[in-house]
């Protein structure tokens, strides 16, 4: 199980803007700044931070890196990837969808960059 | 709240060798091929995957990104790390008590061998806390 994850940030309060509109689209709760000044979410027994590097150089995405979310439908994903469009993120990989994954899974998927890069998946299961 | 989480990896079978010892440490399963390229992790229903990234490029962490995965007892956590130090990662923070972190947590962090730094945390009981 992950006790958190955690990403950089190289502007907290453009970083809130988004990340507040895609829990929003969840039904979970605005992030809250943290003693450390890093944005804090908790939600459905998870907890997502976003932070400024503490070795004072520019926060980047990990190339290879995605952070997958669950969605409980594609509904809920397809709301998820508007806010995030709407609140400084782009899209990308394939448009929000059905994909047939490995061992006759169905999911329904959706990928976003936040505004430092960071890749983020919404999933919903739809089979398997 | 979390599905899965994904990280580029430059070696996939080093990046195996550690995450089956890392996570190994923890209880997770070994590793299985999920596509060419790819290896991943499920254990208490999180999935944790290590690729060769979809562009080509090369693996880069993120600085300011950590993934942090959950122990059951302190021991977990020291061999986790123990473990992590003798399969390629490095020490990105001895195991020990966290005081600012949230509860009675008890760390460590590791870089693995492409960099991402990883943490893994569990929380103590009263008595091992005030005795620690």
């Amino acid at each position: 199980m992950f006790s958190h994850q955690m990403v950089g940030s190289n502007d907290i309060a453009r970083s809130k803007l988004f990340y507040d509109a895609l829990f929003a689209a969840l039904g979970g709760e605005p992030g809250v700044i943290d003693a450390k000044g890093r944005l804090v979410y908790a939600h459905n027994g998870g907890r997502f931070l976003v932070t400024l590097p503490i070795n004072g150089e520019p926060a980047t995405h990990a190339n290879g890196g995605t952070i997958g979310f669950a969605m409980a439908s594609p509904e809920q994903a397809d709301a998820w990837h508007a806010a995030g469009v709407a609140s400084g993120g782009t899209t990308c990989e394939d448009p929000p969808g059905i994909r047939q994954a490995t061992e006759g899974r169905t999911l329904y998927l959706a990928y976003l960059r936040d505004p430092d890069g960071n890749k983020l998946c919404g999933l919903h299961r739809i089979v398997g | 709240m979390f599905t899965h989480v994904m990280i580029g990896t430059n070696d996939l079978a080093a990046g195996k060798a550690f995450y089956d010892a890392v996570l190994g440490a923890l209880g997770w399963p070994e590793g299985q091929e999920f596509r060419p390229g790819t290896i991943f992790y499920s254990h208490n229903g999180a999935a944790f995957g290590i690729g060769l990234p979809a562009d080509g490029q090369g693996a880069t962490h993120g600085n300011g990104a950590t993934i942090g995965f959950r122990a059951r007892t302190r021991r977990q956590v020291d061999a986790w790390h123990a473990a992590g130090l003798v399969h390629g990662g490095s020490c990105a923070g001895e195991p020990g008590k966290r005081p600012r972190a949230p509860g009675r947590s008890y760390a460590a962090y590791l870089r693995d061998p492409t960099g991402n730094k990883i943490c893994t945390i569990c929380q103590m009981r009263r008595d091992e806390w005030d005795a620690a």
